[in-house]
């Protein structure tokens, strides 16, 4: 027994395995940061072909789209580096491809050892220095008379949230 | 560069030359142009075809209108503007002047009172 998925690709609906459905994800994300930032018509295209491809190969709205149509949908397509460089890095800073596994190192406030909102936290995690030290900069610099407690508060709208935690391991996909 | 990526790179070239000319022959879909594409070998997979239609289309080369299908939703027709005539017509002279050039660079130029 698999846990399946209800997708609309192209307008149409599809059951997806799940496998299936964070492997087409992935590659679809891949494809689409690697189109320019203006094109969004493309990766439409592309979606609507692979609906299509999709029915030739399941013509009963009742079965499945499971990993292995997934996988010869995409080496019908092609390998998303046929698409040109990354304009967008997605999945990394760098724009490498990532990895199962490997962690882009991000500025996030995480959702665990926060004091107020975890910017500070966030930022001891980026650089890799310790939390308090960071801390006592932003109050010493508050009663100091930088404006540390105004950064604070911007910094806090303006960086994220950790995202939450992902239970499926193969699913690197950050949307 | 081994054999095969040679012609790889010598199609990439003359694809969108290859796009133009299909569609000259009368409107036609995505799918229905890739066929015609891997049949004459110039294409191996389908993402080829998508961002140079979508770039060709925003040069103004071409343009697509929306046709109802019997199986599935409807299907973006590409069609060739006048702009996108006009560049074939320039393509189609380039080409033969290039068969030309090639053949003499090939076989020397003395061939060319033989034919």
């Amino acid at each position: 027994m698999k846990e399946t998925i209800n997708v609309n690709i192209a307008q149409q609906a599809f059951t997806m395995d799940m496998d299936a459905y964070t492997t087409l994800t992935t590659y679809l994300d891949d494809i689409g940061r690697r189109l320019s930032p203006t094109d969004t018509e493309t990766l439409s295209d592309i979606e609507a072909r692979i609906a299509e491809i999709f029915r030739e190969k399941v013509p009963s709205p009742m079965m499945v789209i499971t990993y292995s149509i997934v996988r010869s949908v995409m080496s019908q397509i092609g390998e998303p580096e046929l698409f040109g460089e990354a304009y967008r890095p997605m999945n990394d800073r760098n724009g490498k491809r990532r990895f199962p596994g490997e962690e882009p190192r991000k500025l996030y406030r995480p959702r665990t050892n926060r004091s107020i909102a975890g910017v500070c936290s966030g930022i001891a995690n980026h650089f890799n220095i310790d939390v308090t030290l960071v801390r006592i900069i932003f109050i010493v610099g508050f009663f100091a008379g930088f404006s540390t407690g105004l950064l604070y508060l911007i910094m806090w709208a303006v960086i994220s949230n950790e995202p939450a935690p992902d239970f499926n391991p193969d699913f690197n996909s950050q949307k | 560069m081994n054999d095969e990526n040679v012609k790889v790179q010598m199609r990439k070239g003359i694809l969108e030359y290859c796009i133009l000319s299909i569609l000259s022959r009368g409107d036609s879909y995505a799918p229905k142009i890739i066929s015609e594409l891997k049949e004459a070998k110039m294409i191996v997979v389908e993402g080829t075809l998508y961002p140079i239609l979508t770039r060709q289309k925003n040069a103004g080369l071409l343009s697509y209108r929306w046709q109802e299908s019997t199986q599935g939703p409807p299907r973006k027709y590409y069609m060739l503007t006048d702009e996108g005539h006009r560049q074939l017509a320039l393509l189609d002279e380039a080409w033969d002047e290039m068969v030309e050039q090639i053949r003499i660079i090939r076989h020397g130029e003395h061939t060319e009172q033989e034919v």
